[in-house]
């Protein structure tokens, strides 16, 4: 089921086009990934989604209806831009963020107190956000996010501000909200964990929805039959008609190469063909990362 | 629980819980009070000490008619005394200072007062005061010698003459007939200071306000808040939030205040028949009774009434515009510099409350009393004067239309501003994103 949808949403700030017709959808349940370069828009989806501005046309649809004002109670929201008061202690600050999620205040201490435990950092309750180091306050941070149990959870760019350690914490935390159900938005340019993480993708460039799919049709949509051999080193060079090989390394009496196909040959041929030349040991397709189509795309059409 | 009211609760518990607060309402009043007790412990604590004055009197007719006191006295020299060889010697002959008449001193430069240091004004002062008296007689004197028969009585004449003071009463005729006697000087005391209180309020937690609002776009928990609530909302309930705080502190003035006049007053009344001379504790009783007369001549309440009112509003009004400056900037420093476009109007106020003293029912006074902008301390500085009820009323409407206006254009700039980063904002630029649909 989708849950959520945004159709032909358009959004203008002045005589700047930020949004252009853009279409959506979240898989209820999954790990979704908006990306694109500064600028394209990512944002100002996101502050759509959390109402925090309206679009100029178009609906966004949130479990199946259109939204409204108080479906932010269900949202969790990690802005790229995010702090906390500094002079506020952190228990009291958490509990006021937490009310203002509409949470009652009963529910949102039961609910600290289990991620305070959890997190080891009962302690910090009556510190105020200043005294902690920048890795604590992103602890706490990382919290106030997810307190009130949200059902979609949108991060900007998580991994941006927080140090490794509290970054791997991020992850485990937000495997563990998506099997309990939890639908989750990531907007990022760190394509590494868009790989590592997302089941789908949208990638917005200049307002456009430029390309959305699951990362797994997106490589295969991509790929350029391109193929990765090793096979034991001959004396002579081998080339076989119609198959490009580049790239070769010796190392240990083995090599390593690319093979291309020049034309329509499927992988089990190239195999048996390769295979009559040398003693090959290993054969495996090379799939472009989500970084290398995200950098090809943006740059065509950049330069457009 | 509202959203709007857990907004307010926070941003009231910040303030009132700081220091600076509490140290600000508890010690106010006492700091007040020390304030208007000062001339009069300058005056305890200030040592008398006596200054010793030559006197060289070239006419021989005034001299020895001064008077000594505790705080001057007069050695009469020799009426041919060289002034510029006692200038020089003036420690040798153990003086202060010299007084040289060199001719009747009803004319500047006639009489002269040397000294090597200042000497206390209370000491030029009281020989004025002995030199005037001297040539009044004179003139009398020979007013008499010129009409023989009427020097029987013309001292006493003189004495009468000199002891005239004329004071007035003014009352005020109310529209009912009632006659209530007012004391000016009590009026603009109270004037005075309810609408510098005003005027301080509206400077600080117009302040306050803006640096707030600053201090959530710098700690980036603007884009947090914003997810959670509507910028109306974050708004209004900072805006209320400092009202609250601005008005507990007036609540705790006024106990505080009440409380130390009753105990001061009762002091000050034992002390005062206790110590003082009859004929002076009576003075004292007339000039209580005329401050009480007056006090009862007021309309307390409607003022404390005003008071409240004017202060919530004034702080309302204000607190709204320095929150949509606020919003436009990124620093504190920038803040103050765009901040006063807003203070402009409180600061002309207090010009226009001055104004209003010399002429309370003049046009401008009415006209500054009753815009809002100005309204809030122009009304408190004429209201002890007599306002008829229309123009309170009419000024009271325009203030609560304002602040309904000005929330709702300060909300549609805040809501855009509160999200941009890096740049001053201009008018220009705040007037577009009024503009700019949500």
């Amino acid at each position: 089921m989708k849950y959520l949808q945004a159709i032909d949403v358009n959004k203008t700030y002045g005589t700047k086009h930020v949004l252009d017709n853009l279409n959506i959808e979240v898989e209820e349940g999954s790990i979704y990934g908006l990306l694109g370069p500064n600028g394209a828009g990512k944002t100002t989806f996101i502050r759509i989604i959390n109402r925090i501005t309206l679009p100029d046309s178009g609906t966004v649809m949130l479990g199946g209806r259109p939204m409204v004002d108080s479906d932010v109670e269900h949202i969790g929201y990690l802005p790229e831009e995010r702090g906390l008061y500094r002079k506020m202690k952190v228990g009291e600050q958490a509990l006021y963020l937490a009310q203002l999620k509409g949470m009652s205040r009963h529910d949102a201490l039961v609910k600290l107190k289990y991620w305070f435990e959890k997190f080891d950092i009962m302690s910090w309750w009556d510190k105020k956000i200043g005294e902690l180091s920048k890795g604590m306050q992103q602890k706490v941070q990382f919290i106030v996010t997810v307190l009130h149990e949200p059902k979609l959870l949108i991060f900007d760019e998580p991994f941006s501000g927080f140090d490794p350690v509290n970054a791997n914490l991020l992850k485990s935390e937000i495997a563990e909200l998506r099997q309990k159900g939890a639908t989750i938005i990531f907007s990022t340019h760190n394509m590494e964990s868009v790989e590592e993480l997302c089941n789908d993708i949208t990638l917005i460039n200049n307002s456009h929805a430029v390309l959305s799919g699951s990362v797994a049709d997106i490589k295969q949509q991509f790929k350029q039959n391109k193929f990765a051999i090793k096979y034991r080193t001959t004396e002579t060079p081998f080339s076989i008609e119609g198959i490009k090989i580049s790239d070769a390394k010796t190392e240990n009496n083995y090599t390593d190469a690319v093979v291309e196909a020049t034309n329509e040959t499927s992988p089990a041929e190239l195999i048996r063909r390769i295979a009559a030349n040398v003693e090959l040991v290993q054969f495996h397709e090379i799939l472009p990362s989500i970084n290398d189509i995200f950098i090809q795309l943006v740059s065509k059409q950049n330069n457009q | 629980m509202n959203k709007t009211f857990l907004i307010i609760k926070r941003e009231y518990l910040t303030h009132v819980r700081t220091k600076g607060f509490i140290v600000v309402t508890l010690l106010g009043p006492i700091l007040m009070l020390l304030l208007m007790a000062i001339p009069t412990i300058i005056e305890m604590v200030g040592t008398t000490t006596s200054s010793n004055v030559g006197v060289i009197d070239r006419t021989e007719r005034y001299g020895d008619k001064l008077t000594n006191t505790d705080f001057v006295n007069f050695t009469i020299l020799d009426s041919q005394t060289n002034e510029d060889s006692l200038k020089k010697d003036l420690k040798a002959n153990n003086l202060d200072g010299f007084l040289l008449i060199s001719d009747t001193p009803t004319k500047q430069g006639n009489a002269k007062l040397y000294s090597s240091e200042a000497l206390p004004v209370d000491v030029s002062e009281h020989i004025e005061h002995d030199l005037r008296d001297m040539v009044r007689k004179e003139i009398v004197a020979d007013f008499a010698a010129a009409h023989s028969g009427v020097s029987e009585g013309l001292d006493s004449l003189l004495t009468n003459i000199n002891n005239v003071h004329a004071t007035i009463s003014t009352i005020n005729i109310s529209k009912e007939g009632d006659e209530n006697e007012t004391n000016s000087m009590v009026s603009i005391i109270i004037a005075t200071v309810t609408s510098m209180i005003i005027y301080i309020f509206l400077c600080i937690y117009g302040s306050m306000v803006m640096t707030g609002v600053i201090e959530e776009k710098n700690n980036r928990i603007m884009e947090v808040l914003v997810a959670s609530v509507k910028p109306r909302q974050l708004l209004i309930g900072k805006i209320f939030g400092i009202v609250g705080v601005a008005l507990t502190q007036v609540l705790c003035w006024i106990i505080l205040g009440g409380i130390m006049m009753n105990v001061g007053g009762q002091f000050l009344q034992s002390a005062a028949v206790g110590d003082l001379p009859a004929e002076t504790a009576a003075v004292d009783d007339s000039m209580a009774a005329s401050v009480w007369n007056a006090l009862n001549g007021l309309n307390l309440i409607g003022i404390s009434a005003a008071f409240l009112f004017f202060t919530f509003g004034g702080i309302l009004l204000y607190a709204t515009l320095f929150a949509s400056v606020g919003s436009g900037v990124d620093n504190p420093g920038e803040g103050q510099q765009l901040s006063i476009l807003v203070m402009l109007p409180i600061i002309v106020s207090i010009y226009l409350a001055i104004a209003s003293f010399r002429d309370p029912n003049g046009a401008l006074a009415i006209w500054s009393s009753i815009i809002p902008f100005t309204s809030p301390i122009v009304m408190m500085a004429r209201l002890p004067f007599g306002v008829p009820a229309w123009q309170i009323i009419t000024a009271c409407i325009l203030l609560i239309a304002t602040i309904i206006l000005f929330i709702w254009i300060a909300s549609r700039i805040y809501r855009v501003g509160i999200l941009m980063y890096g740049k001053t904002a201009t008018l220009k630029e705040l007037w577009r994103w009024f503009k700019q649909s949500n």
